[in-house]
């Protein structure tokens, strides 16, 4: 019994030694392999992440072709957002789709969201100043259309644009300059007003 | 004397009773910590043993071949001291890896399910076993040690999931002499105070105990694992998958060597 009782002890003793903290080699070298294991996964999740954004991106233009699968398009352009949150060419369609069905609110944030990512891309401002003409924010848009014309000098455009604005806010002046500039640039319609607006005069 | 008037109670018979609840209340809580205990360490085990299984033997194998590796780039350049050098660590490692994976006692297969996954129904019979029989209710050195290799039976049969033995143990206890408690109000009192007093001192033990537990790689593993295999992800195997693929690199090195 005595015999037993040792053995028992002994046993108890082995089993919990084993649970006990002692240098392990094998066992923090799985953790930190664990660790890494993570670190791996995540990268190639990220990926696949981005890489299903792109899908859903190239969807969305199909769709964007016909005008009845025009919803289907923003659906697609928001699961390419939803995957990937610094997608500026997602938010860039996404806020055209919403100015062509006159959603000027959702428009405008994608534009501003797009700008935030890529400050310098000229199209951007000239949609932007387009949606706040929408909205007969033409102090707004003025903004934009000059950002344009700094980032694009030659856009005949955007002074077309920026002209049309100043006449609708009453500044016949400035709207004259932005006309005149459009038409030396190229622009027909930017002559056309600045004949219109000089002959109101 | 009219039957009617309640029975008035001693002062001892009083305190015998406060006693007694208290007594009660604390084996209650005392065969709870128990199983928490007992099925904590199981657990850990079985854990352990699945990773020694999945992933520690193959780090025996992926050191080995290393050694290898570092052994014939040092023969092939004898003159080389940090060759030497090289070969002499790796070989130290594989060694190392190899005796504390062999220093666990890896039981068969068969004997060892993948978890410990103790059913209520085992679980409610451990409770009131111990409940029952615990060394530190006992009133006696005798009775203790009696009890106490009684107890470390009904954890063996607890790990092992043997139900049948669990109830053979209680039924056995239940007609021994052991079970019968003495007369007396004093020596009831004496030995219930006593009792409450043990039964706190072990109390005390296993939550140490189990904190230790908590304490190690091997648990903080397990619970990863755990917490992983909820999000539907085998952590184990992926490890695993990943030493294959080093072990394999390994070996085209060597024979690329050779």
């Amino acid at each position: 019994m005595a015999d037993d009782r040792e053995k028992n002890n002994q046993l108890v003793k082995a089993k919990t030694s084993s649970l006990q903290k002692r240098a392990s080699n094998i066992v923090s070298r799985g953790l930190s392999d664990l660790a890494l294991l993570d670190v791996e996964k995540a990268k190639i999740a990220d990926k696949e992440r981005l890489l299903q954004a792109k899908e859903w991106f190239n969807k969305g233009i199909k769709y964007g072709e016909h005008v009845r699968t025009f919803d289907k398009a923003m659906e697609a352009y928001t699961k390419a957002i939803e995957l990937d949150p610094n997608f500026t060419e997602a938010y860039r369609k996404r806020g055209w789709s919403y100015y062509a069905i006159d959603e000027y609110d959702e428009a405008l944030e994608d534009y501003t969201k797009a700008i935030a990512l890529d400050p310098n891309y000229a199209a951007d401002h000239k949609n932007r100043g387009q949606t706040y003409d929408g909205q007969a924010q033409y102090d707004m848009a003025i903004e934009d259309y000059t950002k344009a014309i700094e980032l694009d000098p030659n856009d005949d455009e955007a002074y077309f644009w920026r002209g049309r604005a100043y006449e609708r806010l009453g500044n016949k002046s400035m709207a004259i300059s932005d006309y005149r500039k459009a038409c030396d640039l190229g622009d027909e319609d930017g002559c056309e007003n600045l004949q219109r607006v000089l002959r109101q005069r | 004397m009219d039957t009617r008037i309640k029975k008035i109670n001693s002062p001892e018979e009083d305190e015998l009773e406060l006693k007694r609840i208290e007594l009660a209340k604390s084996s209650e809580l005392l065969a709870e910590k128990e199983l928490e205990l007992t099925t904590l360490r199981n657990s850990v085990l079985h854990f352990e043993h699945r990773y020694l299984m999945e992933v520690g033997i193959k780090y025996v194998e992926f050191d080995e071949i290393n050694a290898k590796i570092a052994e014939k780039i040092a023969r092939k350049n004898p003159q080389d001291a940090a060759f030497q050098e090289e070969s002499e660590t790796a070989r130290e490692t594989a060694n190392s890896t190899a005796k504390e994976f062999h220093s666990h006692e890896i039981p068969k297969e068969e004997e060892f399910s993948k978890d410990f996954k103790p059913s209520e129904e085992i679980k409610k019979l451990y409770r009131q076993i111990a409940m029952k029989i615990h060394p530190d209710r006992a009133t006696g050195e005798k009775e203790k040690e009696y009890q106490t290799r009684l107890m470390a039976e009904v954890n063996d049969a607890y790990a092992n999931g043997d139900i049948e033995r669990l109830r053979q143990i209680l039924q056995e206890w239940e007609s021994s002499p052991e079970s019968v408690i003495g007369e007396g109000i004093a020596s009831d009192l004496v030995r219930m105070i006593r009792s409450i007093s043990q039964i706190k001192g072990r109390l005390k033990t296993i939550e140490k105990e189990i904190k230790t537990i908590k304490e190690t790689e091997m648990h903080k593993m397990m619970m990863q694992v755990q917490e992983a295999e909820e999000n539907g992800r085998d952590l184990l195997t992926e490890l695993a998958d990943k030493i294959d693929s080093d072990i394999q690199l390994a070996k085209e090195k060597l024979e690329g060597l050779a």
